[in-house]
């Protein structure tokens, strides 16, 4: 088997690369692919605590790099779905425990065996992500509509394109439409405009997702999380579907519909 | 024997060529041809800088080393005053007096076809021709003018440093800061969008002034 190694990645922190990193990997495992989670953020792992299989780590990706442990034990099966899997972190040591090297390694590794491999990166743009970078077939760089988070996507898009890593897929998250139809948030074709590489999708500021991060609940198992629903989308778009973009009006809910037709906007 | 009339070596700034001077030229010749002989491979495709010192070099002398050099593969690259005990040793460098002319920068230009993204630095020595955007973040430098077919909304730094009939344009011009020769300018707080139409940005009267870019303005733009 030849699976897909893909990076997720943004240069700036808090933008959603994890929660993105869980839920795309559960939608994908959702959808009957063999999917495996992979938290390089050694010394702040979170992508355990996201998926809800903290308490499950007994062996992590330090310990496959020193030789501990072999790959397959330190791999944690998800409980509520088979197929999904996940690669926890560290969190004693530091970014320097890893090298772009030993990554390729395990990713060659991963791929012959998992359909997906979904590397959740560190923020910044030293070695913990060119880490996380050194295994990737392909990378979706996460943003959100703010100025700085794309400054700093934009700068990981020139490292990945001197890095030679063809496939660039974006990611606008936590988009607030009712702001975006103020003026008050840049608009999607503001951030394309820069950016200028391949929209994987948009999705949607959801109050849900603090939940279910919290709880280590995954979104993207939850039919009423609009965000939930974007991640599955997205899984499908990675997967060749072709499933339209999420149009804006979606975001105003029931009730402001209602209140627009009242207007008769 | 003698002490060697002929030797070769290394040096910061290449390989240094010293001879005898007191000597004969065509026993030197001879020398010469013999010190490479010794391993007529190693030197190929070398450059060599003479040193002559104070004294006067005659152009035929030049020329008859060159040729016993050429032979073997090496180049005369020009000649040096007394460079005594430079070897491996740090600056001030005495500047060869005889250098082949360089190309004149003016005429240079360098074209770069791609998005020049936040972080990402281009410089050129000429003119600077970027075919796509200059992004936030991003910074392109030239030593005369540049020319960005696309968006311009990085810093751009021309006619560095201090050519100040270098110009600056772009299809969308609007830049973070801009910096001709001296002179630096950032666009003013009530203008964040540029209007999309493309603009070009010279000295006029000591400032920066950043303009509509018209048809047939021609030679308006320069500078006088």
């Amino acid at each position: 088997m030849a699976g897909r190694v893909i990076t997720v990645t943004s240069g700036k922190g808090g933008v959603g690369k994890t929660t993105f990193s869980a839920n795309v990997s559960a939608a994908l495992a959702e959808l009957g692919k063999k999917a495996v989670a992979v938290d390089t953020d050694v010394g702040l792992r979170n992508l355990d605590i996201v998926m809800g299989l903290e308490n499950r780590i007994v062996f992590d990706l330090v310990d496959v790099v020193e030789g501990r442990c072999r790959l397959q034990k330190a791999i944690i099966r998800d409980k509520r779905i088979a197929t999904l899997h996940m690669l926890p972190a560290a969190q004693t040591r530091d970014k320097s425990a890893v090298t772009p090297d030993a990554m390729e390694k395990i990713c060659a590794e991963l791929r012959s065996q998992f359909d997906f491999t979904i590397i959740d990166s560190p923020a910044g743009i030293e070695g913990g992500f060119q880490n996380a970078i050194a295994g990737a077939d392909e990378v979706v760089i996460v943003t959100t509509p703010h100025v700085s988070a794309i400054r700093d996507a934009d700068r990981v898009i020139g490292l990945l394109e001197a890095a030679e890593k063809q496939q660039i897929y974006l990611v606008i998250n936590r988009l607030q439409a009712e702001m975006v139809r103020r003026g008050d948030m840049l608009d999607i074709p503001d951030i394309m405009d820069i950016l200028a590489i391949e929209l994987l999708g948009t999705i949607p500021e959801d109050e849900s997702i603090v939940v279910t991060s919290n709880r280590g609940e995954l979104a993207s198992l939850h039919a009423t999380s609009p965000a939930g629903q974007e991640y599955k989308n997205i899984a499908r778009r990675l997967l060749g579907e072709e499933v339209p973009m999420r149009p804006m009006e979606e975001d105003r809910g029931l009730f402001k519909w209602l209140a627009r037709l009242f207007k008769g906007q | 024997m003698s002490k060697p009339r002929v030797k070769l070596s290394g040096t910061d700034y290449g390989l240094l060529l010293r001879l005898e001077w007191d000597s004969p030229l065509p026993q030197l010749l001879v020398e010469l041809e013999e010190y490479l002989q010794q391993s007529p491979k190693f030197f190929a495709g070398a450059q060599v800088l003479l040193e002559v010192g104070s004294r006067p070099v005659l152009q035929q002398d030049m020329e008859q080393l060159a040729v016993v050099l050429s032979r073997y593969g090496v180049m005369l690259q020009g000649v040096a005053p007394i460079l005594d005990g430079l070897e491996r040793r740090p600056p001030p460098p005495s500047r060869p007096m005889f250098v082949p002319s360089p190309p004149d920068v003016q005429t240079l230009v360098h074209v770069e076809q791609r998005t020049v993204r936040s972080g990402e630095k281009v410089a050129a020595e000429g003119h600077l021709i970027v075919i796509g955007d200059v992004n936030p973040g991003a910074e392109v430098i030239a030593g005369y003018n540049i020319f960005v077919w696309g968006a311009l909304r990085g810093s751009a730094y021309a006619g560095v440093p201090d050519h100040e009939e270098a110009i600056i344009t772009a299809l969308h011009f609007a830049p973070i800061q801009l910096r001709i020769a001296g002179h630096i300018a950032r666009p003013p707080e009530a203008r964040p969008n540029a209007p999309g139409t493309p603009e070009l940005a010279r000295i006029d009267q000591n400032a920066i002034v950043v303009e509509a870019w018209e048809r047939g303005r021609g030679g308006f733009y320069k500078r006088g």
